[in-house]
C-alpha cells in the first residue's frame, strides 16, 4: 500500500517537475508548440485560424507586471485566474488583419467591425460533450487598426468542474462573413487541466 | 525449456506479421468519395433543411414587396385617366423607385443566398475535412484521396475505397454531439 502511495506520488512530482518552467518564455515557447494542446491552427479558404491556451501564470505574471509578490499574493492571483479559462483566437487573411481585407467593402466592413466589437460572444463557442455550452464571461478585441498582422480576440470561459473529465472540448467559429463556415478545433481537454506552471 | 525457442520463434512470427500488415495499411493509396460523404453525412440534411427555411422566408419578403408593388400600378392604371398630367408624373416617379427599391432588396437577398449557401457547404466541408484528417491520424494511414467525380482518380479497386466507413464514423461523431 505505502509502495503504491509512493509511486503515485513520485509520478506526480515528475508530471509536476515536467510542466514547470523558469522564465516566461520557455513557457510560452512550450504553449505555442502545437504538440502540446495548447495551440491549434487551421486554414479554411485561405483565412488562418489560431487558437492560442493562454495559461493562469502567464496572467499572473501580467498582473504581477515585474514587481514582486509574496507566496500568499501569487496564490490569491492563480486563485483567481484559474476560474476562468482564456484564449486567444487570432484571424487572418493574407498575414493582415481580417478588417482590412474588407476595406474597400463598406457594407461588410461595418458588419465585421460590429460582430468583432459587440457579437463575438454569440460567434465563439466552447462545447463540451453532449451539446453543452460553457459560459463565455468575457470577451476583448483591441483595435489595431491594420496595424497587425492578425485580427485577435481575447474570449474568457468559465472553467467548470463538472468538464474536468471531458475528453475535448469543441471551441467553435461561427463563420464571420468570411466564408469560411463554422470553424471547429478540438481542444484536448486534459491538457488545460494540467496546464504547466512557472516558477514565480 | 524446450518449448521457449518455440514460443520465442511464434511470437517473432506475429510481431513481424503485425509489422507487415501496419506498413502494408499506412503505406496503402485510400480514397473517399467527397459527394458521397456530402451526402450521406447527417449534418448535410440538417443544415439544408435550416438554409431551405431561412431561403422561402426570404423570399417571401421579396414576393410580398413585389405584390404590394403590382397593386400600386393597378392603381395607376385605373386612376390615369382621370389624374392631371403633373399627377401623372408624381405616381410614375413613385412607382419607379418603389420598384428600383425592390430590385435593389432583391439583388441584396440574392447576395445574401448565395452567401448563406457558401457558408453552409463550407461547414459541412470543414467537418468532413476534420474527421477525414482525424481517421487517418488513427488508422495510420500517411495518404487518404478524395474523390470528387472530377475525374482525379480515374480507377480505384473497392477495397481502397474508406466512404462507407468515413460516413459511418463522421455520422456517429456527429450523433455524439
Amino acid at each position: 500500500m505505502i509502495k503504491n502511495s509512493l509511486k503515485v506520488l513520485a509520478t506526480l512530482c515528475l508530471i509536476s517537475c515536467g510542466n514547470e518552467f523558469g522564465t516566461q518564455q520557455e513557457l510560452l515557447d512550450y504553449l505555442r508548440d502545437e504538440d502540446n494542446g495548447y495551440r491549434y491552427s487551421k486554414s479554411v479558404n485561405d483565412v488562418e485560424f489560431v487558437v492560442q491556451y493562454k495559461s493562469t501564470d502567464l496572467l499572473v505574471l501580467q498582473e504581477m507586471n515585474s514587481q514582486s509578490m509574496g507566496m500568499d499574493r501569487v496564490a490569491e492571483m492563480r486563485e483567481k485566474y484559474s476560474k476562468f479559462m482564456f484564449f486567444n483566437l487570432s484571424i487572418s487573411q493574407n498575414n493582415k488583419e481580417i478588417l482590412s481585407e474588407v476595406a474597400n467593402e463598406e457594407e461588410r466592413f461595418k458588419q465585421l467591425a460590429n460582430t468583432l466589437s459587440f457579437e463575438i460572444d454569440e460567434k465563439i463557442h466552447l462545447i463540451a460533450g453532449q451539446k453543452d455550452t460553457l459560459a463565455m464571461q468575457d470577451f476583448v478585441y483591441p483595435k489595431l487598426y491594420g496595424m497587425a498582422g492578425a485580427t485577435t480576440v481575447m474570449v474568457v470561459f468559465v472553467r467548470e468542474e463538472k468538464y474536468s473529465g471531458a475528453k475535448y472540448l469543441n471551441f467553435i467559429v461561427e463563420d464571420l462573413g468570411l466564408g469560411t463556415g463554422d470553424v471547429k478545433f478540438k481542444i484536448r481537454a486534459p491538457a488545460l487541466n494540467s496546464e504547466p506552471k512557472l516558477r514565480i | 525449456m524446450k518449448r521457449i525457442p518455440l514460443f520465442v520463434g511464434v511470437l517473432a512470427l506475429l510481431l513481424s506479421a503485425v509489422a507487415i500488415y501496419l506498413s502494408c495499411r499506412s503505406s496503402e493509396l485510400v480514397y473517399v468519395d467527397v459527394n458521397k460523404l456530402i451526402d450521406g453525412y447527417k449534418r448535410t440534411k440538417v443544415e439544408k433543411a435550416e438554409f431551405d427555411k431561412k431561403v422561402i422566408s426570404l423570399k417571401a419578403n421579396i414576393d410580398s414587396l413585389m405584390s404590394g408593388w403590382q397593386n400600386d400600378l393597378k392603381i395607376y392604371e385605373k386612376e390615369r385617366s382621370s389624374l392631371s398630367a403633373k399627377e401623372l408624373e408624381l405616381k410614375q416617379q413613385l412607382l419607379s423607385n418603389k420598384q428600383q427599391q425592390i430590385n435593389g432588396y432583391q439583388e441584396a437577398i440574392q447576395k445574401k443566398i448565395q452567401e448563406e449557401d457558401k457558408k453552409v457547404t463550407q461547414t459541412v466541408l470543414n467537418d468532413i475535412n476534420d474527421f477525414v484528417k482525424q481517421y487517418g491520424e488513427e488508422n495510420g494511414y500517411r495518404i487518404i484521396l478524395g474523390a470528387s467525380g472530377g475525374g482525379n482518380i480515374m480507377y480505384a479497386h473497392e477495397s481502397t475505397d474508406l466512404t462507407e466507413n468515413v460516413l459511418k464514423g463522421l455520422n456517429a461523431e456527429y450523433d455524439k454531439k
